[in-house]
């Protein structure tokens, strides 16, 4: 601590302000806990930025949405870095942890009170606050596609529910308002008299003994002026930073044993799609192609101008014709669970952690696989030509052409990415495998929690934002709970 | 960014619109700035050497983006593809839609 730093006082300090930490510091402040909430980015109204903009990404994304997890290929991840973390960025799409899941995780790990009966309950709880629902009216025509190219092949496919809200009597799907957590949990715990700290980085926790008791950070003054130290003493500390940035700090706090190991990803290989008329480019596609669920899932991704770009551009191929035709374009994913798994490692000097990932020989199988499964369908559901994200393509056109895509897609030639990260600090009462308890409390220390997606033992084959949630609420109330 | 950097964004951005320019070199450099270090790194110890080759060489930044496209060396691609997705997306992004609208 230096002389000149200011100090607050609080009961519960949560560390990010994302589905984890939001969802803890709305259950918190209102069952009268006296909340602090510290978030890294910055407060951004939302409906200031237009979604998936290149405004969007300077100002709502960690490192301008470049980052990578190093390995064999490397892979491309974004993360949102503002009040409300990545549910400010992402799909909004809404999916139950699957049953069997949860039964497999409660096995494996020894984790306590995570049947799936129990978790619904919660799940049922956090959808309501959420307005979890299906579009009203007709899907966009994006998404529509993969449920035609599904049936056509018999293959099945679901629409995907949503954090979106809809004013009484709208039945168009473009105009509904992401519930993101700057729109619901932030403002619910604000009223509820939590305090929030934007644009305040928590540098180390403070230990003594098994105890945490409080954290320095520091806080980017509103003048410009130099940062400003801020110590916030706490009797109690939840760390929600997300999959990354979560075992990074506890790292830099000393706190290292199984923590920052075990990082699962979505590892996911894309296609550039051209069909014969127009098409929408506003929201991502709520359809999902669920045949080989839950190893592999097929859906639709961001696709404005630039996207589709993006995506023509990672095959190096000549795209120039493809992308003056770019209103007939959309950008279409596979995305595998995988074997492998990756480490989150705090470098002495560095602000950003080390993170690396090894896929195994069967996860660049599946991601094949996965890539001519969705080139199927798409040609099923009318596309014309098929650009993947592998350097060399080549562009298909036809479903016998396909095949030439099995051998392309090795580790020198695969561009992949990921948005989903997770299990890099998993709970369970097995304490050789996981980095904090069934409650996430972290093993050894008295009043250090953790509740966000690196609690997930294991990558959930979708969209993690319910199960974040879902687990947040129940392990904040267990906390409640608790002596 | 390197004055290298700055070479390549220039020889990768197709807009001759003067703003447009500046918008994308901006983009390019905040993207730099903001990358986890460890990366940053590694990007310019491959802009130091390639930049050391180049002036041997004597090849302008628009043959050595063809040259790094071409190369067999997966991470010399990946140099040149991540140059090129940062200056592509700025590019859509700021630049005029084909019909003649100005971009997001």
């Amino acid at each position: 601590m230096t002389r000149s730093s200011r100090i607050i006082e609080t009961e519960v300090l949560i560390i990010g302000s994302g589905a984890g930490g939001a969802t803890t510091a709305a259950v918190l402040a209102e069952a009268g806990r006296r909340v602090t909430v510290v978030e890294e980015g910055p407060w951004i109204d939302p409906d200031a930025v237009e979604p998936f903009s290149i405004e969007e990404m300077v100002r709502k994304y960690r490192h301008h949405g470049s980052s990578a997890a190093l390995g064999s290929p490397p892979i491309a991840y974004a993360e949102g870095r503002c009040v409300g973390g990545s549910t400010e960025v992402n799909s909004g799409l809404w999916n139950r942890l699957p049953d069997y899941l949860a039964e497999e995780w409660s096995r494996t790990y020894d984790i306590d009170e995570f049947s799936p009966t129990a978790l619904d309950a919660y799940a049922e709880r956090v959808e309501s606050w959420q307005s979890v629902g299906k579009v009203p009216g007709a899907p966009p025509l994006s998404s529509a596609l993969l449920e035609r190219g599904a049936a056509k092949l018999g293959w099945r496919s679901v629409e995907f529910s949503r954090v979106f809200r809809y004013e009484a009597g709208v039945a168009d799907a473009t105009r509904g308002v992401k519930q993101t957590m700057a729109r619901t949990q932030i403002p619910r715990a604000i009223a509820a008299g939590a305090s929030l700290l934007p644009e305040c980085r928590v540098v180390r926790l403070e230990r003594k003994g098994p105890r945490i008791i409080g954290a320095l950070c520091r806080q980017q003054t509103a003048d410009g002026g130099p940062d400003e130290d801020v110590v916030v003493r706490a009797d109690h500390v939840f760390v929600c930073g997300g999959a990354i940035q979560t075992p990074a700090l506890l790292q830099r706090s000393g706190i290292r044993r199984r923590i920052g190991s075990g990082l699962k990803l979505h590892p996911t290989i894309k296609i550039a799609a051209r069909f014969p008329h127009l098409l929408d480019h506003d929201s991502i596609p709520m359809h999902r192609v669920i045949e080989f669920a839950p190893n592999l899932t097929i859906g639709g991704s961001a696709s404005r101008r630039g996207h589709i770009g993006l995506a023509l551009a990672d095959s190096g191929l000549d795209h120039e014709d493809a992308l003056a035709d770019w209103e007939r374009m959309s950008v279409y994913y596979a995305a595998i669970r995988s074997e492998g798994s990756g480490r989150v490692r705090a470098v002495p000097g560095l602000r950003a952690p080390l993170v690396t990932y090894r896929l195994t020989d069967g996860d660049m199988s599946r991601l094949a696989r996965g890539l001519v499964h969705l080139g199927e369908l798409l040609l099923a559901a009318g596309a014309t030509e098929l650009h993947p994200s592998v350097e060399g393509g080549p562009v298909v056109r036809q479903t016998d052409e396909l095949l030439q895509w099995w051998n392309r897609v090795d580790r020198t030639r695969s561009n992949l990415m990921t948005v989903h990260l997770t299990s890099s600090v998993r709970m369970g009462n097995d304490r050789s495998s996981t980095g904090a308890d069934s409650f996430g409390a972290v093993h050894d220390f008295d009043n250090l929690r953790v509740n966000d997606a690196s609690l997930l033992p294991d990558a959930p084959g979708v969209n993690p934002q319910a199960a974040v949630m879902t687990i947040a609420l129940r392990n904040a109330e267990h906390f409640l709970a608790s002596p | 960014m390197l004055a290298f950097e700055r070479q390549l964004v220039a020889a990768l951005t197709v807009a001759v619109d003067p703003e447009v320019r500046t918008g994308v070199e901006r983009f390019v450099e905040g993207s730099l700035d903001d990358m986890p270090e460890f990366l940053r790194l590694g990007v310019i110890g491959e802009s130091l050497v390639l930049s050391i080759l180049a002036t041997m060489a004597r090849r302008d930044p628009r043959t050595v983006v063809q040259l790094l496209d071409r190369s067999p060396v997966a991470l010399l691609r990946q140099y040149v593809r991540l140059f090129r997705s940062l200056v592509l997306f700025a590019e859509l992004e700021l630049g005029p839609t084909p019909n003649g609208t100005p971009g997001a």
